[in-house]
């Protein structure tokens, strides 16, 4: 192969482009879309990633250790001081401050004790005695921030010449000055001396003391107001995000998907007008192999532009959506998020290689035609598959989904069962959609030519843009199966917590008795009830232990999966439990089954399932015992549940006013606040996601819209005999929003079933090997209607203006082309 | 009558202006058949565009019928080739989604003036019967253009415009075919215009024309 072939049918390829520049736009538009929802879902996940590693991981390593405060007490200076005095001379005192720099972001500001530090570098790691020497010598400067968390305040305009300006009281504008330092574990947070953060923080008092190395005093000889405990805290929050994470990876792979049908759908689009010059080409004897060497070179021309543009694109999007990611976060997860470690050419050539991947596969079908066409003689006309062939692929595929969902018993399957699903959708809509457009056409009346003209025209459109038509049915079925699955989850999650928290108020506290001894004394007529808690064991997994009161209303509260007949009286007698459905999924328990569980005290116990119960958005397995099971004089933080007696006067909000606020770490909360907030938190969860569904089903349309506009640009002189037949341009814009709405509503009503199915299984499959619970399927019509009306806005107000401009080219300039 | 009266008509090529009808004043009669032949470019097709009211003249004024078609509004324009005008092109352009019965009767539907014994007869007329539940692409050529006449003629127009109808058919279709619209013309008492390149096509209309330098030139039918 002569490389001046290849280099002469590129340059007819380039030359061409004037001739057809929107198929070329729209191929680099999907790749840049594609890119940029990857990258920027990419971007949102590693910086919340590394924020929670940040907060999980200990400033120094193998500290995993410090001394805090009981609840309502607090270190201070003298208690620090005493404690070195008695031998514990490896303490260091950290002061941990906030500082709000806008309405949603917030900074942590640590202080630490370097020079008590400096003190105990023989006990400190290699890496961790640099650290500390850097932070130590460097202390000139006020404050050290890491590189990348600069990088990102300096962006948002919150650092200019690395000096963040805060007014952090409301009183006068604060300035600290930072220096730049990339230590490990230095995560959301502003790190100086105590000493300055004392200055600058004039009510700020130690936080707790980080214990290096191992404890030199002994845990009873700590004053009566401080304890131990263990550092590393931030696996939970990790585990806790898993759901917000997988939700934005799978909008953010469907986007991706949705993209590469857009981006096949303009290639054949601009295949097919090439065509003619190729045929051309291969008259003067350029042969088939260099003709698709050629394209496949253009389109690598093409990633590498729309990876550098859609790389761009997705940085931006993501610093757009990172205020409401980083809000969600804070209020679901109190993970205060900060930067990321990844580096531009990082996500440059992460998106270069979803660019090929994706240009490789969305080329294979056009490239396969344009062989074909090459090979014929020009008055043929290109095969048509026969409509069977798309029944046939659609019953592959749907088998095929129930295989995986008979066999599938991981993620990956569950994922893969989710795409034969999709794709069993495009085959049925490539099947049945010209049959439904033929029954429409047939029964419209002759005495409406127009209509009948339209509807027959509809045919035409499905067929030449079949791709772009599945584009926007994934993207439909994909809206309608991730709004349903969030629906059913909310109405499952509003009813199991309006059933479950069956008391007017409930109580947060560590300072039980204290608490208790309060409400018999003020408000006696209150009925209160102690929910025990403590954590266990389950083959080696943590596991929360909880009681549970057994009277009529607690048991009419409890949500059952399933139970046996007797599940009260066995719960009663102690020879039952109840276990939450997490656990039970995870470990494949089942009802009658004896499980062994290792309490708090070490004690193993076997007990009975009796009952396995609902509990969204618990990541953790729970059981719930009787109250007798427990010893009740263990301390700890517990739930008292608060309700009013029978015919009483006592009065809940009453209560609440009341209530002391010398009791600390404790929080009384009325279950209709609780309600309200834990769906506002429901809500939010699940806000980016919807805005990628959305941004998903606008590219699908916007695609799709594009692409029956280049095809009415094919269908001119159509168009053009119309306007000569005296069919006003107002008359043919309203048959093009026609055509659309009927096109529209028939990939909806295909969708419906196959989004139904979707989200079915992403309830009972994906759901069950992601987060072990289950929840039923609610078909809201609303939330239907509103997938519906979305999805046809979207066309129509992607498609009415260019075709709107369509229809007001003055008639001349459409018959010229009638004797092309 | 259809007079032209100091029409004018030029086009912008660069920096360069290109009359191409040239304070033409002419009257053709009503129900007469009309040819007109010159050189590629002369403007015989903006003729045909400014009698369809498809385009407008620089100057000069159009009237059909006592109808000033240089004056009307879009919409009026849009209404005046709706029940006016019936058209026939060179690559006869026919619905290609619609069965030949559906193209027939679909200008005739529109206008509701929908007569299916009338039509029915132009089919046997002009030998398409077999032809009725077929789509465009199926048939040949000379059936096509046949099919296109028909359909010109399904509303009753009282003008047919036809711009090379026999420029995509062989000598013999386009015989065939140019007789049948004359005749069918002739008895349907309906005015034809035609533009054609063929000198022995031209001189089966009973007025035959050359369009030279922006002027419609009479020709004598024997000599064309």
């Amino acid at each position: 192969m002569k490389l001046d072939a290849i280099w002469q049918t590129l340059t007819v390829i380039f030359k061409g482009y004037k001739l057809y520049p929107f198929r070329v736009f729209l191929v680099a538009l999907a790749l840049v879309c594609a890119c940029a929802g990857l990258t920027s879902v990419y971007v949102l996940n590693e910086t919340a990633k590394t924020s929670y590693a940040n907060q999980s991981q200990p400033l120094l390593n193998g500290v995993g250790r410090a001394i805090i405060a009981k609840n309502g007490e607090q270190i201070s200076v003298e208690d620090y001081a005493a404690l070195r005095r008695a031998g514990a001379n490896n303490l260091v005192a950290v002061a941990q401050n906030r500082l709000e720099h806008s309405s949603d972001q917030i900074i942590e500001v640590l202080g630490l004790d370097l020079y008590a530090m400096m003190s105990l570098t023989s006990l400190l790691s290699e890496p961790d005695t640099q650290q500390i020497s850097q932070l130590s010598f460097n202390n000139s400067s006020r404050y050290f921030i890491h590189p990348d968390h600069l990088a990102t305040l300096t962006r948002e305009g919150v650092v200019k010449n690395n000096e963040l300006i805060i007014d952090k009281d409301g009183s006068f504008p604060f300035s600290f000055s930072l220096t730049p330092y990339a230590g490990t574990g230095m995560g959301n947070q502003l790190i100086g001396d105590i000493e300055t953060v004392f200055d600058d923080f004039p009510l700020s008092t130690i936080s707790y003391l980080l214990v290096i190395g191992e404890m030199r005093i002994k845990e009873d000889a700590l004053p009566e107001h401080l304890f131990v405990r263990e550092l590393n805290t931030g696996i939970n929050a990790e585990e806790l995000t898993e759901s917000f994470h997988l939700n934005l990876l799978a909008m953010g792979l469907l986007m991706f998907v949705v993209c590469v049908f857009v981006m096949m759908n303009a290639l054949h689009l601009m295949m097919m007008k090439r065509i003619i010059n190729f045929k051309i080409l291969r008259q003067l004897g350029i042969s088939r192999l260099t003709i698709i060497y050629a394209c496949l070179i253009e389109l690598i021309g093409i990633a590498l532009i729309a990876s550098f543009f859609g790389t761009l694109l997705g940085l931006e999007l993501s610093s757009l959506l990172s205020p409401a990611v980083n809000q969600t976060l804070q209020g679901l997860y109190g993970v205060y998020v900060g930067h990321s470690n990844i580096s531009l050419l990082q996500l440059f050539v992460n998106a270069l290689a979803a660019c090929l991947i994706g240009g490789l596969v969305a080329i294979i079908l056009p490239l396969r035609l344009l062989n074909q066409r090459m090979a014929i003689a020009v008055t043929d006309s290109p095969s048509v598959p026969s409509n069977y062939l798309w029944l046939g692929g659609s019953l592959v595929c749907l088998g095929l989904t129930g295989l995986l969902l008979w066999l599938s018993d991981g993620l990956v399957s569950a994922f893969i069962m989710l795409a034969c699903l999709l794709f069993a959708g495009c085959f049925s809509l490539l099947y049945l959609l010209p049959i439904l457009i033929n029954w429409v056409s047939n029964i419209t009346p002759v005495q409406y030519p127009l209509l009948k003209w339209s509807n027959s025209d509809a045919l035409r459109i499905s067929r030449k843009s079949s791709i772009a038509f599945c584009a926007f049915f994934l993207a439909v079925a994909a809206n309608i199966g991730m709004n349903l699955m969030v629906n059913s989850f909310r109405v499952a999650t509003e009813s199991w917590i309006t059933q479950r928290l069956n008391a007017e108020a409930y109580i947060y506290t560590n300072q039980t008795d204290d608490v208790i001894s309060w409400l018999h004394a003020n408000y006696p007529q209150i009925d209160i009830n102690v929910r025990q808690a403590e954590q266990g064991k389950f083959h080696q997994q943590s596991l929360q232990i909880r009681s549970y009161p057994q009277d009529s209303a607690d048991q009419l509260a409890m949500q059952f999966d399933k139970a046996s007949q007797q599940v009260w009286q066995l719960f009663a007698q102690g020879k039952g439990i109840l276990i939450s459905q997490q656990l039970a999924f995870a470990n494949n328990l089942s009802l009658g089954q004896s499980i062994q569980i290792e309490r708090h005290s070490g004690h193993k116990v076997n007990y009975i399932i009796a009952g396995i119960y609902l509990d969204y958005g618990n990541t953790q397995p729970q059981v719930l015992l009787p109250e007798d099971a427990f010893e009740k004089s263990r301390q700890g933080r517990k739930i008292l549940s608060l309700n009013k007696v029978p015919g009483s006067s006592a009065s809940i909000s009453a209560l609440v006013s009341d209530f002391p606020t010398t009791f600390e770490q404790t929080q009384i909360i009325i279950t209709e606040d609780l309600l309200k907030l834990s769906m506002q938190t429901f809500d939010k969860t699940f806000v980016i996601t919807n805005g990628l569904n959305f941004i998903t089903l606008f590219v699908a349309g916007f695609s799709l819209a594009t692409s029956i506009l280049v095809i009415d640009i094919d269908n001119r002189p159509q168009r053009a005999l119309l306007r000569s037949m005296g069919v006003s341009s107002l008359a043919l814009f309203k048959l093009s929003l026609v055509q659309l709405t009927l096109l529209s509503m028939f990939i909806m009503v295909i969708a419906a079933p196959f989004g139904f199915f979707l989200s079915w299984l992403l309830i009972n499959v994906v759901n069950l090997q992601a987060f072990y619970w289950i929840y039923p399927l609610i078909v809201d019509p609303l939330k239907l209607s509103i997938v519906f009306v979305m999805s046809l806005a979207v066309l129509l107000a992607t498609t009415a203006i260019p075709a709107a401009i369509n229809a007001k080219r003055r008639p001349i300039e459409d018959l010229l082309c009638l004797n092309d | 009558m259809i007079a032209l009266q100091n029409v004018c008509k030029s086009f912008q090529d660069g920096d360069v202006k290109h009359a191409v009808i040239k304070d033409l004043s002419l009257s053709f009669p009503q129900q007469s058949s009309i040819s007109i032949t010159g050189a590629s470019g002369s403007g015989k097709s903006t003729l045909l565009h400014l009698l369809a009211a498809l385009d407008t003249p620089d100057s000069g004024s159009i009237i059909v019928d006592d109808l000033k078609i240089t004056e009307l509004s879009t919409k009026q324009a849009d209404e005046y080739r709706k029940h006016y005008l019936g058209f026939v092109f060179q690559r006869f352009n026919l619905i290609d989604c619609l069965s030949v019965w559906d193209n027939l009767c679909f200008s005739a539907r529109l206008t509701k003036r929908f007569d299916e014994d009338y039509i029915d007869s132009l089919v046997q007329r002009l030998g398409i019967e077999d032809l009725k539940h077929k789509l465009p692409q199926t048939l040949s050529g000379g059936e096509q253009q046949r099919v296109a006449i028909a359909r010109a003629l399904a509303h009753k127009p009282k003008l047919i415009l036809a711009d090379e109808p026999t420029g995509n058919l062989d000598d013999k279709n386009s015989e065939n075919v140019v007789q049948l619209l004359f005749e069918l013309c002739e008895t349907l008492q309906t005015t034809l215009i035609l533009v054609t390149h063929s000198q022995p096509i031209a001189s089966s209309a009973k007025l035959h024309y050359c369009l030279r330098d922006g002027q419609l030139h009479p020709q004598s039918r024997d000599t064309g």
